[in-house]
């Protein structure tokens, strides 16, 4: 697309400005959160001791806050901005770019109050900010800019979507468009629940309004939006999978319209499901908890039809290229190209991540895993390799395609290394997390010897691998932030962003795909269905509620 | 029969390298790929398996 005179750049300059903004803070935070994360990897391997003024569970808040939250959030609505500018005409419509700087400008300053909070010792309520430990009020205001803020860059691509529909009627809209509209969609209805806690219940407790605060409608209001965040986490990576990488592999995407389905089933089946986070609660009846186990394997679907469509993808690829015999199309791939292998092996992590969270969602083997290191093994496949890989394999063509520069041959080798140095560091650091797990290690504690339990002797080597692992996922950063400043000194030049086509011999989508009215619909059916008998009765039948903790 | 003998001069009108790429696209063995998805299923199974069996040795 050629804009303002400037052919080198992909989209507009001055979206291109706001992308920038939103990959550069992410990347900021993902560089704080990782120093918190390798000393926690540190401490709880027994390899240091931290001064005094400083906590482990305070590190574990800023870990999982800003990498978690932060680093997701600003990187996942700049790709998405991105693209949107990209296929719907290469130029945002003012108002939408303006919404675009009004989110940033509110989460940025989410995020530097909340840190603020977290450095002060004033939050350290793990990330999942659970009730009765009470931080204060300002950090759950400061988590309320954040999601407010992201609101705004959605209510942005939702206007320009709308306007590109109003311009091109009866047109099929473009399919990363749609996903990024379906991917925001998902998120707002997502969001209401943890604004519903923060607002209505957290808020108040904390400033002393109210003494006491519902601890069981607070959990189920987090988990409400907590399981389909690790969609909001998943869905731009699979816009990668589904509309990025056909194009850089040289072939087409399988089908545009099983990939729209896909996402439908996934903005359907990501919401109604909390209740797996929940299965070692009491005060929620089976049938509810047998309900959301069932809507959660319901999501199972629309992640092996994304499996079956890369595969597909890959191999009709490979063939058009020659490849032969029953695997052939696999060496066929441009295995050393940053744009494809950083992606791939957040795809091939997904495989053990994904069964592993069949394994967490299914009731009885909860009970084997439930609040156990298996637990945080299986979120650093999924959010921080399967999700980081494919966002870092993004980054070596989004920031040269939008600096107007050229990913040259020795960045992709550093990227290479950088997305190899990864998988090594977290083969140690999650492997050892999944058997340490199932050995019955428990998550969120500090180093601790459990009174010289022979049990938690047996744990210590997994959390010496654990330290490990960590130490040299710490060095990827590094190589990241050094390949990130590298880009930005690459020779000028035109990088591709690569959009593919869709198979033509493929099935068009349906028009029910683009009835918006009618998938909202039935997404507020679903979650009335799993939702509202048991809220209603956890604030009919209240459990006795609590004052607030510091426990730090 | 009507649909084969349309074909004819439809492949006639393009040339022969872009005729062997659209037949390669319409007609591509998705042997591989029925291959990989059951390979997928069977590790979720395994994996699942035996976290169960987990579960019941320490019943």
């Amino acid at each position: 697309m050629l804009t303002n005179g400037t052919p080198e750049l992909q989209i507009d300059r001055k979206d291109s400005r706001l992308v920038l903004a939103h990959i550069l803070f992410a990347f900021g935070a993902l560089f704080l959160g990782g120093i918190a994360g390798l000393l926690q990897g540190l401490v709880r391997g027994g390899v240091v001791k931290l001064p005094a003024e400083i906590g482990y569970y305070q590190l574990l808040t800023a870990h999982g806050v800003l990498m978690a939250l932060i680093f997701t959030t600003y990187f996942i609505i700049g790709f998405l901005i991105s693209g949107v500018s990209k296929t719907t005409g290469g130029k945002l419509l003012p108002i939408s770019r303006h919404l675009g700087w009004l989110g940033y400008g509110l989460m940025s300053t989410g995020t530097v109050v909340g840190t603020i909070c977290i450095l002060l010792n004033q939050a350290t309520v793990l990330y999942t900010f659970y009730a009765p430990m009470k931080a204060s009020p300002y950090f759950y205001i400061a988590l309320a800019l954040v999601v407010v803020g992201s609101w705004m860059s959605g209510f942005g691509m939702f206007y320009q979507f709308g306007y590109w529909k109003k311009l091109h009627k009866g047109k099929v809209t473009p399919l990363f468009a749609f996903m990024a509209v379906t991917t925001m969609l998902m998120w707002i209805v997502a969001t209401l629940g943890v604004a519903a806690e923060v607002l209505l219940q957290l808020i108040p407790w904390s400033f002393g309004w109210v003494d006491t605060v519902n601890v069981m409608l607070s959990r189920t209001l987090f988990w409400f939006f907590g399981h389909p965040l690790v969609y909001f986490w998943l869905l731009p990576a699979y816009m990668c999978w589904y509309v990025v990488i056909p194009k850089i592999i040289g072939g087409k995407l399988f089908s545009d319209a099983l990939a729209r389905l896909a996402f439908i089933l996934f903005l359907l089946f990501s919401i109604p499901v909390g209740f797996h986070h929940q299965l070692m609660e009491p005060g929620i009846s089976p049938f509810w908890k047998f309900l959301q186990v069932i809507l959660t394997f319901m999501v199972i679907v629309p992640s092996l039809m994304t499996a079956f469509s890369l595969f597909a993808t890959f191999e009709q690829a490979g063939r058009a290229l020659g490849a032969k015999g029953l695997f052939g199309w696999f060496r066929k791939m441009p295995w050393s190209d940053v744009r494809f292998f950083a992606p791939f092996a957040g795809m091939l992590t997904f495989i053990p991540a994904g069964a592993g969270g069949i394994i967490n969602a299914s009731n009885q083997m909860n009970a084997v895993v439930h609040n156990t290191l298996f637990i945080t093994g299986h979120f650093h496949l999924t959010v921080a390799t399967t999700v980081a890989l494919t966002f870092f394999g993004v980054t070596y063509w989004l920031i040269p395609a939008l600096t107007g520069r050229k990913l040259t041959a020795r960045i992709n080798k550093l990227g290479m290394i950088q997305t190899v140095v990864w998988l090594v560091g977290m083969f140690f650091m999650s492997g050892a997390m999944h058997t340490v797990g199932l050995l019955g290690s428990p998550r969120r504690t500090a180093y601790t010897t459990y009174e010289n339990h022979p049990d938690a002797f047996l744990w210590m080597p997994y959390h010496v691998a654990m330290a490990i692992g960590g130490t040299i996922l710490f060095i990827g950063i590094l190589l990241l932030i050094v390949n990130i400043v590298l880009l930005f000194r690459a020779p000028r030049g035109q990088e591709e962003f690569p959009i593919a086509e869709a198979n033509a011999s493929a099935e068009a989508a349906p028009r029910l795909f683009e009835r918006w009215g009618v998938l909202i619909s039935l997404v507020v059916v679903l979650v009335l269905i799993a939702y509202m008998v048991p809220v209603l009765d956890m604030i009919n039948n209240p459990v006795p509620g609590s004052k607030g903790f510091v426990t730090w | 029969m009507a649909k084969s003998t349309n074909l004819v001069p439809h492949k006639k009108d393009v040339p022969a390298k872009a005729a062997s790429r659209t037949s390669g696209e319409t007609e591509s063995s998705l042997k591989g790929t029925f291959a990989a998805v059951l390979l997928l299923g069977g590790f979720i199974i395994l994996t699942w398996a035996g976290v169960f069996l987990l579960f019941l040795a320490r019943q």
